[in-house]
């Protein structure tokens, strides 16, 4: 059930506002006085609220007392009558403009579509179930709101592909799992997602065993250290969802272990936030060596590296035709020490052979091949 | 965009063209040799360079691709299969350097032999080792042409 406040200004709307929501799942406050929105904002968790039938002045009042309210988060549509110019609205913080008459089929449309635009963006709380974005909430306020319930809850956070899981007994919090990672150190992953879609459920966990075994405000110390350390590390990093490649020009005689793992999950293009998802070490430790890589050049941005990789091409070609005009004259002399190397073979300067890591695939993209067969086969 | 590049060794052109008729390819040359791509959206696209029976290509243009190919597909025909194995010198310099790299043999046989043959061995082929498959074809036989091409990129699947 979604629950909508409608700021009506012309009470003689109210029949068609009945007329649009008869019969379908909303619950419908109408407020006619603008000093009653805060006192029905502070009893409802509205979805989303209307101003019926705006104008530019009406409506920015009303969003200003929803923002000197702190209710600013309410997603607001203005529904303007038929001769009102809708540019002034332009500049306002709305999420839809519609114009009256409206269909109530094309009404009920835009409400869903705009709805279901900004739920990502809201969190619904009914009871003890929550579900929002960890734009807004994040791990260790999820933690504190779920504590404050004192109750058995299952936390559930997703981003793309990949879950994680943490377990409240009674409030208190006993278990995290994020793929092979349990415990602290599932949690000092979690808390670093800049993004993601959480939701909550009451469960029974009654016989489950304590695996962290230390207070709420225990873990929440550490996690809000390891933040801090976490986010002093990243500083100068790509952003999360910035795609990074391993640089295939530059190569090192030796790297740790740890610079190996990187080396060989960034041979394909993947963003900062997967490449610390997709290694089991402490985010600490990847994004300190990811920084020392990226230092080296080992390391780059992908549309900078694959630049590197075309120009390099293009240049070795050229290199190779004046190489060979060069033997020509044996300009040994000439060469940059370092860089060039003397094929005795020969009797000249070479340049270094270029190393490419073959590309390989990976499911989805010999999914994306398989479809496309498939389609030519059709 | 992710580019794979394999390489594809060819006893004649109309092998080729028989086996990649179904595909919407892009044909251009680099240094001399043709190569065909074939995109598979905005952002994978597939690139085969195709080496024929009997040319000589320069030791650099090897030297320079090794690095690049992914994987190679030898095409033939049952009546010419024996010859690779008897006038090695062209497939054996590809496949010396290419030789950690997945290999797929595909070999055009009758249209009638492959409806004859078991189900499994005409959809995948033989094992001929950990790197490598026989495959058989013809552009009239259903849509083995297409498995062929599915199993050599196939063959380049890491995870």
């Amino acid at each position: 059930m979604r629950d909508l406040l409608i700021y009506l200004l012309d009470t003689e709307y109210a029949e068609h506002i009945r007329y649009l929501f008869s019969g379908e799942s909303y619950k419908i406050t109408i407020i006619e006085n603008l000093e009653d929105v805060v006192e029905a904002c502070q009893q409802e968790l509205f979805d989303l609220a209307m101003v019926w039938p705006a104008s530019v002045e009406k409506t920015v009042n009303f969003l200003t007392l929803m923002e000197t309210s702190l209710f600013n988060y309410v997603p607001v549509i203005a529904v303007t009558p038929e001769d009102e110019a809708l540019a002034p609205y332009y500049k306002l913080q709305l999420v839809e403009l519609m114009k009256l008459p409206v269909e109530k089929v094309e009404f009920l449309n835009i409400l869903d579509s705009v709805l279901l635009d900004v739920e990502t963006e809201s969190t619904v709380v009914e009871g003890m179930n929550w579900q929002g974005s960890l734009e807004e909430y994040n791990l260790i306020d999820l933690i504190q709101m779920v504590e404050t319930g004192g109750r058995d809850a299952e936390l559930t956070i997703t981003e793309n592909d990949i879950s994680a899981s943490v377990f409240f007994h009674q409030g208190q919090l006993i278990s995290a799992r994020l793929d092979s990672l349990q415990g602290l150190d599932a949690l000092k992953k979690l808390i670093f997602w800049p993004r993601g879609h959480f939701q909550t459920k009451l469960t029974e966990l009654g016989s489950s065993k304590d695996e962290i075994g230390t207070s709420n405000a225990d873990i929440l110390m550490v996690l809000m250290e390891s933040l801090v350390k976490q986010e002093q590390l990243y500083q100068g990093l790509p952003e999360p969802f910035d795609e990074i490649l391993r640089n295939p020009l530059e190569t090192v005689e030796e790297m740790t272990p740890l610079q190996h793992r990187i080396s060989e999950c960034c041979q394909r293009p993947l963003t900062v936030w997967e490449l610390l998802m997709t290694l089991t070490d402490s985010n600490e430790d990847i994004m300190l060596e990811l920084k020392i890589m990226m230092q080296m050049e080992l390391i780059g941005y992908r549309s900078e590296v694959e630049k590197l990789v075309r120009d390099h091409e293009e240049q070795s070609g050229i290199e190779k035709f004046f190489s060979s005009i060069s033997s020509m004259f044996k300009k040994k002399d000439a060469a940059e020490e370092g860089y060039y190397f003397y094929d005795e073979m020969n009797g000249e300067y070479l340049t270094p052979k270029l190393e490419v890591n073959p590309l390989k695939l990976h499911r989805r993209e010999l999914e994306k091949i398989t479809k496309k067969l498939e389609e030519l086969a059709e | 965009m992710k580019i794979v590049e394999t390489a594809v060794w060819t006893h004649n052109q109309n092998l080729f063209e028989e086996l990649s008729q179904r595909l919407p390819l892009d044909k251009t040359s680099v240094m001399n040799i043709d190569v065909h791509r074939f995109e598979i959206d905005d952002e994978l696209v597939v690139l085969m360079y195709e080496f024929r029976n009997g040319v000589k290509y320069p030791p650099e243009l090897l030297d320079h691709l090794e690095h690049h190919l992914a994987g190679l597909l030898i095409v033939t025909e049952s009546k010419n299969a024996l010859e690779i194995a008897e006038t090695p010198e062209d497939v054996d310099k590809l496949a010396e350097k290419l030789v950690d790299k997945p290999t797929v043999m595909a070999v055009k046989l009758a249209p009638g032999k492959i409806s004859a043959m078991n189900g499994a061995i005409s959809e995948d082929g033989f094992y001929l080792s950990p790197r490598g498959r026989i495959a058989f074809w013809h552009p009239e036989a259903g849509d083995s042409t297409l498995k062929v091409w599915e199993m050599i990129w196939k063959s380049l699947q890491v995870s």
